[in-house]
C-alpha cells in the first residue's frame, strides 16, 4: 500500500467517522435529573479474544472478574454499563444472564476485541454487529440498544449498520464531555462520547501504575467536573475490564472510587441508555 | 492484540521508514534511477526527490553550534520568562476513527476548559495549532484570537509527518498552515513548531518565507538564539519537553501531579540561576491530554506556583521573539 499523498492527508470531514456532523460545538448548559452536576457511568468491559489477543487472560473475566464486579456494584446500589463481546456471551452465557438479571445495562462491544471493525471488509463488519447483537439478545432475552466498537474503531459503514439495527446510542467517539445527536439514514442516533482517562487498561496494565493511581485520576477528574457542573453539567466515565482490575488487585481501588463518588451530593450514577433516554426526552441536540 | 496507541504511532514517525524501501517494494529503484518500472515522468521526478529526512541530509547548520554568553535581560529585569503552551491538534481523514475523535476532544471540550482557566489567571497561552482546526472548528480560533491568546503554527494535521515529505511538500504544509489559520481567524502566526519538533534543514527558510520570526523546533538551549534564514533573522526559542504532559504523565499514565512536580523542579533551579543570568521555562501540554478534567488541578498548580514569585515574566513566544530582536540579542 503506497503512503497517502499529501493531498489526501489534507482532507477532513470526507468520511462518516470524521463527518462535520461530529464537529458541532455545543456550549449551552444542559441539566441532569435532580439538578445533578455530573452523570457518572461505571463501565465494565467484559470482553473476549478469538484471535491472537490475550484470551487466556480474558478467561478470568468470565470465570471470576465479572462476578466480583457485579457483587461490588450491587453492594453499592450502582447499575453498571457493561460492554460485552459477542464471543464472551457465547462462552460465558451464565455470566451474561446474571448481568442482565441483576438489572445492569448490556451494550454490544463487537464479536471479539481483536476484530476491529475498521480492519474488516464492510460486509464482515456488518455481520459482526448483527451477530453480536443477536448473541446478546438470545442470551438475555433483551436486545441491546447501544454499541461501542472494540477499541473505539468503527468502520466507515458502522454507524449506518447501527442505525439499520435500531440502535439508540453509540459510544465510539471520545470527543466531548456530553452527548450529541446526529442523523444516520434519516434516524436520530445519539453519540455518547466514551472517554478513557480513567481506564484500567491504560493506567494499570499498559501504564504500569498502581490501581490507586486509577482511583486518584478518577476522583481528581470528578472534582473538576463536579465544580464545572454547577453551571455546566457534564459526564464522567470510569472503566474497568473484568479481567484486569476485576481481579482482587483492583477491588480496593474501585471501592474507594465508588465511595468517593457516593459522598458527593449531586451525582447521577447512571447508564448510557438512561443518559440517552433523558437526552431524547429533554430534546437536547 | 493491542493496536498502537496514538503516542506509539507518533513515535513511529521518527523511525526507520524510508521511501527507498517503499519504492523498492513497488519494484522501482530508490533515489538512483535505473532498473525498475518507473511508470511516468511525474513518478520519476518524485522517485528522484529524496523523501526521507535522512536522505535529505541531517546536518545542522553551523549557527546552532555557536555558544552565546552575551549578557541579556528580560523586561523589568525578570529572572525568568514563563510560557504555557497548548499543542492544539487534529488528525485528518487518513487516520482511524479513534485517533480523529480523540484529537477532536481538543476543540469540542478541552479548549474551552483551558482558555477559561488561563483567563481566570490572566495568562495568555501559546496555542501550537494544527490548521485542520481552521477547517473543522474555526470558531475556536476566532475565540482564542478574540481573547488575546497567541496562535502559532504546528503543521496542518498532526498525523502528517514532517520527516517523510519532499521539500516541495514541506513548503506546502507550512504555507497552508499559516494561510488557513489566518483565513479562519484573521491572525497570522508568527512562530512555528513542527509536529514532534520535526523538520528539515530547509524548514527555517520556508518559515521565513511565510513571515515567521521564531521556531521552537530545536530543544537545544535554555534561552533563545538567532540564526539566519532566507536572509532574515530567525529566533530559535528552544522547546522544552521535560515538563511536556505526554512525557510526564501521558505515556505511562502517571498521575498528572507529575506534570506539576517536573515543572516545579525546573522552575526552582532556573529561578535561582536567573538571579545572575535570565532564564526561560515552558509548561507544554496537549489539549487532548491535559485538557481532560483530570489534568486541570496539576495545570492550575503550575500557574499558581509561577505567579507566586516576584521577578517572573509571564509571557508568550511572540513576545519573547519580539523582545529578543528589539534588543538585538544574538
Amino acid at each position: 500500500m503506497p503512503p497517502p499523498s499529501l493531498a489526501e492527508m489534507f482532507k477532513t470531514g470526507t468520511r462518516s467517522i470524521s463527518s462535520m456532523d461530529h464537529a458541532k460545538i455545543q456550549r449551552d448548559p444542559i441539566q441532569w435529573p435532580g439538578g445533578a452536576h455530573v452523570a457518572v457511568t461505571w463501565t465494565v468491559i467484559f470482553e473476549y479474544f478469538t484471535g491472537l489477543g490475550p484470551a487466556d487472560r480474558a478467561l478470568y473475566g468470565g470465570r471470576r472478574g465479572v462476578w466480583r464486579l457485579l457483587d461490588q456494584l450491587d453492594l453499592h446500589g450502582i447499575k453498571g454499563s457493561f460492554l460485552v463481546s459477542g464471543s464472551a456471551a457465547e462462552r460465558f452465557p451464565s455470566a451474561v444472564k446474571e448481568i442482565h438479571s441483576r438489572g445492569h445495562e448490556i451494550a454490544g462491544y463487537g464479536y471479539s476485541s481483536d476484530r476491529l471493525l475498521d480492519a474488516l471488509t464492510p460486509d464482515e463488519a456488518k455481520k459482526d454487529v448483527q451477530q453480536t447483537l443477536k448473541v446478546l439478545a438470545d442470551t438475555t432475552g433483551t436486545r441491546p440498544v447501544g454499541w461501542v466498537s472494540p477499541e473505539l474503531r468503527p468502520g466507515d459503514g458502522t454507524l449506518d449498520v447501527l442505525a439499520e439495527e435500531g440502535m439508540m446510542w453509540n459510544g465510539d467517539f471520545p470527543n466531548d464531555d456530553l452527548p450529541y445527536s446526529i442523523r444516520v439514514k434519516g434516524k436520530p442516533l445519539l453519540i455518547i462520547p466514551y472517554t478513557k482517562e480513567s481506564d484500567d487498561y491504560e493506567i494499570y496494565q499498559n501504564g504500569g501504575q498502581l490501581p490507586s493511581v486509577w482511583t486518584r485520576c478518577f476522583t481528581d477528574g470528578l472534582d473538576v467536573v463536579y465544580e464545572e457542573g454547577a453551571t455546566h453539567p457534564k459526564m464522567l466515565n470510569a472503566s474497568i475490564h473484568a479481567h484486569i482490575m476485576g481481579r482482587s488487585v483492583g477491588t480496593k481501588a474501585i471501592v474507594e472510587a465508588i465511595r468517593y463518588a457516593k459522598s458527593m451530593p449531586r451525582i447521577w450514577m447512571t447508564t448510557r441508555t438512561d443518559i440517552a433516554k433523558w437526552w431524547l426526552e429533554r430534546r437536547y441536540t | 492484540m493491542k493496536v498502537l496507541s496514538t503516542i506509539e504511532e507518533a513515535q513511529l514517525e521518527t523511525s526507520n521508514y524510508s521511501r527507498r524501501g517503499f519504492l523498492k517494494s513497488m519494484g522501482v529503484a530508490g533515489a538512483a534511477v535505473g532498473a525498475g518500472r518507473i511508470e511516468s515522468a511525474a513518478a520519476a521526478e518524485v522517485a528522484q526527490q529524496p523523501r526521507d529526512r535522512a536522505e535529505r541530509g541531517t546536518d545542522i547548520p553551523a549557527e546552532h553550534f555557536r555558544i552565546r554568553r552575551t549578557p541579556i535581560a528580560w523586561p523589568n529585569n525578570a529572572r525568568i520568562a514563563v510560557c504555557w503552551i497548548v499543542n492544539y491538534e487534529g488528525y485528518s481523514d487518513t487516520s482511524n476513527s479513534y485517533d480523529i475523535a480523540y484529537k477532536d476532544y481538543s476543540s469540542k471540550a478541552a479548549v474551552w476548559r483551558l482558555v477559561d482557566l488561563f483567563d481566570s489567571h490572566g495568562i495568555k497561552a501559546c496555542w501550537y495549532t494544527n490548521a485542520i482546526i481552521a477547517t473543522r472548528y474555526p470558531e475556536t480560533l476566532r475565540e482564542l484570537a478574540r481573547r488575546g491568546h497567541e496562535i502559532d503554527g504546528h503543521n496542518w494535521a498532526n498525523n502528517i509527518s514532517m520527516t517523510r515529505v519532499t521539500e516541495a511538500e514541506e513548503r506546502e504544509i507550512i504555507k497552508r498552515t499559516f494561510g488557513d489559520i489566518e483565513k479562519a481567524c484573521g491572525v497570522r502566526p508568527k512562530g512555528w513548531m513542527g509536529s514532534g519538533g520535526n523538520g528539515s534543514p530547509r524548514t527555517l527558510e520556508f518559515l521565513a518565507e511565510e513571515g515567521a520570526i521564531w521556531s521552537s523546533d530545536y530543544p537545544s538551549d535554555d534561552v533563545p538564539y538567532v540564526v539566519p534564514a532566507a536572509g532574515k533573522k530567525m529566533v530559535i526559542i528552544p522547546y522544552q519537553r521535560e515538563a511536556n504532559d505526554t512525557q510526564t504523565y501521558g505515556t505511562n499514565r502517571n498521575h498528572p501531579s507529575a506534570l506539576f512536580q517536573r515543572f516545579k523542579d525546573q522552575f526552582d533551579v532556573l529561578y535561582e540561576e536567573g538571579a545572575t543570568y535570565p532564564q526561560m521555562l515552558f509548561l507544554p501540554m496537549h489539549a487532548w491530554l491535559t485538557g481532560h478534567p483530570v489534568g486541570k488541578k496539576a495545570l492550575e498548580e503550575t500557574i499558581r506556583y509561577a505567579k507566586g514569585f516576584p521577578d517572573v515574566w509571564l509571557t508568550t513566544e511572540n513576545e519573547i521573539a519580539q523582545w529578543w530582536l528589539a534588543q538585538n540579542y544574538t
